[in-house]
């Protein structure tokens, strides 16, 4: 059976504050486990960057504010009507950010390079576990249907990001839209931020070729 | 001379011999910053040249991280340990030098162009410049083209560019175009970033790319008249 949000509920936006400890606790597993990190954890480099690592997470636990949105566009709209939904797919919008800016974190840990890039890293692992989050969020409104995520690729050459797009489906969250901006080059304000576009396929619906 | 060398062997300190020269290398290249650091203050007490020690041991030993990252035998972690270590010394040899006449290899001032909020790159090529002698501004990320060209008001001779972004990388055409309209053409400009390659530092008339941030260290070096 479909299920999927009620009717009413296109163009609602639901919010969700995240807690930050599970995610970090999922960032910090996963970035453990990167080849990058790997051998210098079993190095001379391993206490500091052990060292770094805490600071950045404490860094990210003191400044994070995770908040998430989820928003089942109105099909009819300009912004929802040009995504690369296929005949019978539902589109969903996510939207999430870890709520802080780079530069407070920078300041929170004293200017200090290293921990500023262990933190961007760690930064960018939670914002991905949060990301995930959205996504099963969005999915336990479809129990049993099939979820893909579309990608928003620009129109001009070797664009990998529609900025105007982005922008017009921003706007759909409303004037807050979580606090989250984008700069006039496409960029997120505050920097850890995703707006996921989800596509929801009906159970037993095959893909179009 | 012959009555320094008393004083210092006097007081228990001397300068570095040669394996602890090799040592204080190692440590650098390893991160080991506590190592770094009682070298240093030990090379410190002992009178040693600290501006030649910088040149001799301490900038090489960043120079070979950078090479070893190039090659690939380490990774981004590694080579941010051994950037720490290195500044570990450095703080200690800074104030010494800022009482001397010593002149850094040369001022270079860099930031994530207008638009753009990502530094991780930019910070690498930070850390990776002050490895290698330079004196360093950093001028943040979001930096509007005035920006740069008031820090080059100021005798910062290389400018260096980051961004992140295909949609962000116009705003290096417009720095380059600034400078060049303001007759700045003494000051160089070097580009680099995840989206940026050799044909687009061409295209704009940039004077260098840095494929990664030891290369951007190169690039830098190589749009100066010394090759410094």
């Amino acid at each position: 059976v479909d299920v999927g949000l009620p009717a009413n509920e296109i163009g609602t936006v639901e919010l969700r504050s995240c807690a930050i400890a599970p995610l970090l606790l999922a960032a910090s597993g996963r970035l453990g486990r990167q080849r990058q990190f790997l051998r210098p954890l079993k190095s001379t480099a391993a206490a500091a960057l052990t060292a770094g690592l805490s600071r950045a997470e404490a860094c990210i636990a003191a400044l994070a504010h995770p908040q998430a949105a989820l928003l089942v566009p109105d099909p009819m709209l300009p912004q929802t009507a040009a995504l690369q939904a296929e005949p019978g797919e539902t589109t969903l919008l996510g939207l999430c950010t870890l709520g802080y800016d780079q530069q407070k974190a920078f300041a929170w840990l004293g200017r200090d390079y290293m921990e500023h890039h262990l933190q961007t890293l760690l930064a960018r692992e939670t914002l991905f576990a949060l990301g995930r989050e959205v996504t099963a969020w969005a999915a336990s409104h479809f129990p049993g249907q099939r979820l893909r995520r579309l990608a928003l690729t620009g129109a001009a050459d070797g664009d990998l990001w529609d900025v105007d797009r982005v922008r017009g489906l921003l706007a759909l969250f409303g004037s807050d839209a979580l606090g989250v901006t984008l700069t006039e080059g496409g960029c997120f304000s505050p920097l850890h931020a995703l707006l996921t576009v989800i596509a929801v396929r009906p159970s037993g619906q095959r893909p179009a070729r | 001379m012959q009555q320094l060398c008393c004083i210092l062997a006097w007081t228990g300190e001397t300068m570095l011999g040669e394996d602890e020269k090799d040592e204080l290398f190692d440590a650098i290249c390893d991160g080991e910053r506590e190592v770094v650091v009682r070298l240093v203050k030990a090379a410190v007490a002992g009178g040693e040249n600290v501006e030649k020690l910088l040149a001799e041991v301490m900038i090489p030993a960043m120079a070979e991280v950078g090479e070893q990252f190039s090659q690939g035998e380490i990774f981004v972690p590694e080579m941010l340990v051994a950037a720490r270590a290195m500044q570990g010394g450095i703080d200690i040899i800074e104030p010494i030098l800022a009482n001397s006449n010593h002149e850094p290899v040369a001022k270079v001032c860099i930031g994530s162009v207008k638009g753009d909020l990502h530094d991780i790159g930019k910070n690498l090529v930070v850390m990776m410049l002050k490895g290698a002698g330079f004196e360093v501004a950093d001028l943040g990320v979001d930096v509007p083209p005035a920006e740069f060209l008031k820090a080059a008001d100021r005798g910062y001779k290389v400018v260096c560019l980051s961004a992140l972004l295909t949609t962000t990388k116009n705003a290096m055409r417009d720095v380059v175009a600034q400078f060049r309209a303001a007759g700045r053409n003494d000051v160089r400009i070097v580009v680099g970033g995840a989206v940026i390659t050799q044909d687009y530092a061409d295209l704009i008339g940039a004077d260098a790319f840095g494929c990664d941030a030891p290369d951007a260290v190169r690039a830098v070096k190589s749009v100066l008249p010394l090759h410094a």
